[in-house]
Parts: structure tokens; C-alpha cells; sequence
């Protein structure tokens, strides 16, 4: 969905599902056949992820981005995930916020990316280097990526995998 | 098919690649197979270490294999620009893997992270447990009730035993 100069919104309802795609073997399947995540996968930081509001759709994070690499053919037919607004992890150590926020492309006006905030001033990285120490962003990737797989429900029928 | 070297306290330290066997000038580093007697040569004839996989857990020597096939994983393996896990990520996760070969306590992952590391999870209905050995050295722990905040905490080398005791309590209730 192209943007078409529509402003940035940071209008979240914590009912407002957001989506991402994921390949088939990156789930577990438990005895009773339902599926989780595997958190290992998990990316972070900054997830893009797409919103549902303003007309957004799930199939959405499976459109290729324009002049997109090898992956496409992979890429179209990965699954897909959602995750509520509510689901986004609590901060950690009341310190480290995480906080999704409107992101929008020129193709895909519903892109939002998930970032992480200490005390309101965005952690980023540059290169290698965090603007925390190692030992905490390396805490807060993985304080976030089980609690993101955690809430995350796989949506759509997966086919692709990692290995395809 | 090559797996995997332990020293005789079931401490994994080493895994080897697929092939039967890897030599270094005329010094075979590894020899043995799947079922039989595993040795690797480290720094010299005098390090050799020795395992016998047949006293293992059965599900070990394939976990050791995911482990090596990481090894061999290409940079950017998952679309991000992440780097496969390294030799510290995989010896770590080798050793997390032997001992929970121990107690026969099965993992249901060991995946490549995309942090750069190895992870060793475990899920029972919504418990979700792990412990992932990083690029850097770094090993962390994890566990959650799915919906519920993490309990995340730092282990030490030496701790690792008594964080899969805390896990296979979280997990098996």
C-alpha cells in the first residue's frame, strides 16, 4: 500500500494486531499440533513490522520491497504472524522500553518498526557499537525476543523455510 | 559419519564437521564414527580426548550435528547481516549439550540465533525455557510463561550446570 503523502501515525490501540513474516522452521509444534515461535529468530532491534490500522493487511509483509534482493521468491511465500500492540514487552528492568512506532516507507504506508528506549532517548546501534554497554543490549535483544515469541501467533499457512 | 569429541566427564568440548575424518599433516585430528569411539587431537598427540557416544543421550549426536552444520551457516544467514555462530558460541553450546545429556533432560531446539549465537530451548505447553551461548562469550538464560514478562539472567561457564537444573524445574514443573 503506497504511501501517497500520508502523514506518520502514532495512533496505536493496544488491540491493533501487527504483523511479520517467518519461515516454516522457525516454529515449534507441540503434541497437540499448535505452533510457537522460536525466539532465536526473533529480530531485534527495530523489528519492522506492519500495522493493521489505516488498511493494512497481513499478506502486506509478504509484498516485496521494490528492487528487493534474491530472496523474493522465498520471501512471498513465507508465513505470516501477528502479535497485539499489548503483547509488545513490558520494559525491562523498568528501564528499557519498548515501544512500536509508525514507520512509514514510500510502498508500504503501514510499516512500523518496534524500537527500544532508555528513559525516552532511542538505543541504536552504529555498526557495531550500542549505545549501551554490550552485556545490556545484548540482555534487552533477548529479553525481548522471548517475550515477542511468547505473545506472537502464527497466522498464515506457512510454506517457505530457511533451508528452501 | 564424524560427531563429536567429549572428554571423559561427558563435558562436550569439540564437534566435528561431516567428514569421517579431518586430518592435519599427517596427525589425524578426528577419527571414529556415529556410534563408535570419538578421539580429537587438540595441541598435540598428548591432548587427545576420548568419548564413547554410545553412553550418550540418543538425541546428542544429532544436536551435535545442528551444531556443526551452524558453523558452516553464511554470513547473513537470516536476511539481517547476522554472523553464524562462531567456535566460542558452538564449544559453549556443545558443553550445554553434554551435560544435559546427563540427565537426559532433550531439548526441543538448538538453533543458530539471530544474535549470534546458539540456542538450547526447551518448550512444555506455554513454559518456554533456554539458554543461549553468544559470539562474544556471553551466556544468557531464560525462562517465561508465554503472555508473562521473562526471567532473564547471565551464567557464568561454571553456572551452567545449575541453570539447566533451573530450566528442567521451570519446564518440568
Amino acid at each position: 500500500m503506497y504511501r501517497a503523502e500520508r502523514a506518520t501515525l502514532d495512533d496505536f490501540d493496544d488491540d491493533e494486531l501487527l504483523y511479520f513474516r517467518w519461515f516454516s522452521d522457525w516454529v515449534t509444534r507441540d503434541e497437540k499440533g499448535s505452533t510457537r515461535l522460536r525466539p532465536a529468530q526473533i529480530p531485534v532491534p527495530n523489528q519492522s513490522v506492519n500495522r493493521s490500522k489505516h488498511g493494512g493487511k497481513c499478506w502486506d509483509v509478504l509484498i516485496p520491497e521494490p528492487a528487493s534482493d534474491r530472496d523474493l521468491p522465498r520471501r512471498i511465500c513465507q508465513g505470516v504472524v501477528c502479535v497485539p500492540v499489548s503483547g509488545i514487552p513490558e520494559p525491562l528492568d523498568g528501564r528499557f522500553e519498548f515501544r512500536v512506532e509508525h514507520d512509514p516507507d514510500d510502498h508500504n504506508y503501514c510499516h512500523c518498526e518496534v524500537r527500544v528506549f532508555d528513559d525516552d532517548v532511542r538505543v541504536v546501534r552504529a555498526g557495531n557499537k550500542w549505545s549501551v554497554s554490550k552485556g545490556q543490549a545484548t540482555a534487552i535483544k533477548k529479553y525481548y525476543r522471548v517475550a515477542m515469541a511468547g505473545a506472537s501467533i502464527l497466522l498464515w499457512p506457512e510454506v517457505a523455510t530457511r533451508g528452501s | 559419519m564424524v560427531y563429536v569429541a567429549t572428554t571423559d566427564t561427558i563435558s562436550v568440548r569439540d564437534f566435528l564437521p561431516d567428514e569421517v575424518s579431518e586430518t592435519r599433516g599427517s596427525i589425524p585430528s578426528f577419527v571414529g564414527t556415529r556410534d563408535r569411539i570419538v578421539a580429537r587431537e587438540t595441541r598435540g598427540l598428548d591432548a587427545v580426548e576420548v568419548i564413547n557416544l554410545q553412553d550418550a543421550a540418543r538425541w546428542l549426536a544429532p544436536s551435535l550435528q545442528e551444531l556443526s552444520r551452524m558453523r558452516r551457516l553464511s554470513t547473513n544467514w537470516e536476511s539481517s547481516g547476522s554472523a553464524p555462530p562462531n567456535r566460542k558460541a558452538t564449544e559453549y553450546a556443545a558443553e550445554v549439550l553434554g551435560l544435559l545429556s546427563n540427565i537426559d533432560f532433550e531439548p526441543t531446539n538448538v538453533d543458530p540465533s539471530t544474535d549470534e549465537g546458539v540456542c538450547v530451548s526447551f518448550r512444555q505447553a506455554n513454559r518456554y525455557g533456554d539458554i543461549e551461548c553468544f559470539n562474544s562469550g556471553q551466556i544468557l538464560a531464560a525462562v517465561a510463561i508465554d503472555g508473562e514478562q521473562p526471567l532473564i539472567w547471565d551464567v557464568e561457564p561454571s553456572q551452567i550446570e545449575g541453570a539447566i537444573a533451573k530450566i528442567n524445574t521451570f519446564i518440568l514443573g
